[in-house]
């Protein structure tokens, strides 16, 4: 579904990413972990198609296009979505505003008519169940006077009204209480299946434990250095990232 | 610019305090962007012009007379005919060019009562208005008063808000400026007694040449008063917005609570928009914030819509609203929010914001 090669970006001129590979198959869950300033979230942000970031050499292909010649929009409406480590606040624009635009974006892009303003209400009332959240919520600005972990909330809720095919969580489950990242987990699980591919952006292995991946990398200095199954994260937990940077 | 065509010969009536009022416009002449007050609403241009009067004045006697460097006030109170009560409503009269029209209004809320006004704007004026509205807001009154400015054409749209607020009373202003017109609205609103309180929430909109300036000053005279000017100017294709903000603390007005913020959204890199703040304090123990913001539109806004498959079009024009929905949101209904926000979406969809 993704296949990164020699993926190398600069941000200001100063290089951040220096050479990743990574190939990730539909129905699996990938992880990436490492140290702060690894080059993670500029990862994400690229593979979402944010505009600061220049990428010098190498190529990324989702579903066999060259993705970094697709506008963000083009990316989302292919299926790709990036769960913000830090979501904005955007007081004004109401979140039942930006979900019905986000969905009638996707089906136009896809040659579909917009969505029945009935179908399209029972369809994210559900999801707001689902994610424990209060349908009071909908009518308020777009993660305005949020709680980090609300915000958390709220992006999975946007993920599972627009059902994408590749999930990129920039650290979804930093900023959240136990009880929270529980219904997030929850929320990540109800899109694995065969079909879709979800890359898990983190710190620590405490989400792992509730969305197990199937593979697990580590980010160092803007490289993967290590590659492993879902024991990797454990011992990471264990021993840090110490060992790894050396090694490296 | 031609040569000056004084207006003495377009009064129709032979009235001593009349001629008095326009023979002293007519020596200080039409004011340009070199004269303060009119930095950015620049009437030289009119000078050369032959007016004459929609309506003729009958020959009543003039109204108040004016301080004597007041070009707004020699000019209006030597034309207008004598002062009527504001109504609600839409004023429909069209301007053509050299015709001008002058008048003025008062509005007095009794003491204790509550009442909402709306003078609104459709007409399309090519020529000269001018409107000088006096308001009383008698103790513990409340005025909600929304102000529309969506003339078309050409011309100039001058008025006046002058109003006194009594002891615990509460003015309200909602000011939308949506035209084409030269607009200004001036405004001098005096908090005379204990506990009274103002509120000016703008947005200003203009579209193609047309400009909006707001110079409103704000008096607070007595203890205890507060005010709160929120501003907000979107700068669409070669509009020009000002804001003028004077808060004016006198002597003996102590606790004094004032805030005032403007915020600036340029959309059009032939736009101009201006926000001057300004703080006057002849007096300790008082509480007075002001701030002003300028800007293009949030990018990681932007960016977080794209990411959820907006396009570009489609995300400006989402915050733009918006932007623009915090003056809305403050209106006193959900009649007047639903009417006035569908004029305002109307017009960013126009001009492709």
């Amino acid at each position: 579904m993704l296949e990164i090669t020699n993926l190398h970006v600069t941000v200001d001129d100063k290089p951040i990413l220096k050479g990743i590979d990574l190939s990730i198959n539909a129905g699996e869950v990938h992880a990436i972990m490492g140290p702060n300033g690894s080059g993670k979230s500029t990862l994400s942000n690229v593979l979402a198609g944010r505009e600061d970031y220049v990428v010098t050499e190498g190529s990324v292909r989702y579903q066999g296009e060259d993705l970094l010649g697709m506008t963000p929009e083009a990316r989302a409406c292919a299926g790709i979505f990036l769960g913000f480590q830090y979501p904005v606040e955007i007081p004004g624009v109401s979140n039942i505003t930006l979900l019905k635009a986000a969905l009638n974006a996707k089906r136009k892009h896809h040659g579909q008519p917009e969505i029945s303003p009935g179908d399209f209400l029972a369809w994210v009332r559900d999801r707001v169940q689902k994610m424990s959240m209060n349908t009071a919520m909908l009518q308020r600005g777009v993660n305005e006077g949020f709680s980090g972990g609300e915000k958390k909330r709220n992006e999975i809720l946007q993920m599972l009204v627009l059902e994408p095919q590749l999930m990129i969580l920039d650290e979804t489950d930093s900023g959240l209480d136990i009880d929270a990242l529980k219904v997030v987990s929850d929320g990540i699980n109800l899109r694995r299946g065969p079909d879709t591919a979800t890359l898990l952006v983190t710190h620590y292995q405490r989400l792992l434990d509730h969305v197990k991946p199937d593979v697990v990398h580590v980010l160092s200095a803007g490289r993967i250095v290590k590659t492993g199954g879902p024991e990797l994260a454990l011992e990471l937990e264990a021993r840090g990232y110490g060992w790894l940077e050396q090694a490296a | 610019m031609g040569a000056a065509n004084p207006l003495r010969p377009a009064l129709p009536v032979s009235h001593p305090a009349r001629l008095a009022l326009v023979e002293r416009f007519d020596r200080l002449g039409w004011p340009g962007r070199k004269h303060p007050a009119w930095q950015y609403t620049d009437l030289a241009s009119l000078a050369s012009r032959n007016w004459s009067p929609l309506t003729l004045a009958g020959g009543e006697a003039a109204p108040a007379a004016a301080d004597e460097d007041d070009h707004f006030a020699l000019l209006n109170a030597a034309f207008a005919p004598p002062a009527t009560q504001l109504r609600n409503g839409v004023a429909q009269d069209d301007l053509p060019v050299d015709r001008m029209d002058h008048r003025q209004y008062t509005l007095h809320v009794g003491a204790g009562e509550s009442r909402q006004q709306l003078v609104d704007g459709g007409a399309r004026i090519d020529g000269l208005r001018t409107r000088w509205i006096s308001l009383a807001l008698a103790a513990d009154s409340q005025l909600d008063l929304i102000w529309v400015a969506q003339e078309s054409g050409n011309g100039h749209d001058l008025a006046r808000l002058t109003a006194h607020v009594s002891a615990g009373a509460r003015l309200r202003l909602w000011v939308l400026g949506l035209g084409t017109t030269r607009s200004r609205l001036e405004a001098q609103l005096h908090l005379d007694d204990e506990g009274a309180h103002v509120e000016v929430h703008a947005l200003a909109l203009p579209r193609a040449d047309g400009a909006l300036d707001l110079p409103l000053a704000v008096h607070h005279h007595a203890p205890r008063c507060t005010s709160r000017l929120s501003l907000r100017a979107i700068g669409v294709d070669r509009s020009r917005s000002s804001f003028n903000g004077r808060v004016i603390v006198h002597e003996g007005a102590v606790k004094t609570d004032s805030e005032q913020h403007m915020a600036s959204l340029l959309l059009s890199a032939k736009a101009e928009i201006n926000a001057k703040p300004d703080l006057e304090i002849y007096n300790d123990d008082v509480k007075c914030a002001h701030g002003a913001s300028f800007g293009q539109l949030d990018d990681d806004a932007l960016f977080y819509l794209r990411a959820r498959g907006l396009d570009c079009d489609q995300a400006k024009a989402l915050l733009t609203r918006a932007f623009a929905a915090s003056v809305l949101d403050a209106l006193p209904d959900d009649d007047l929010q639903g009417s006035l926000g569908e004029r305002v979406l109307g017009q960013l969809a126009e001009v492709g914001a």
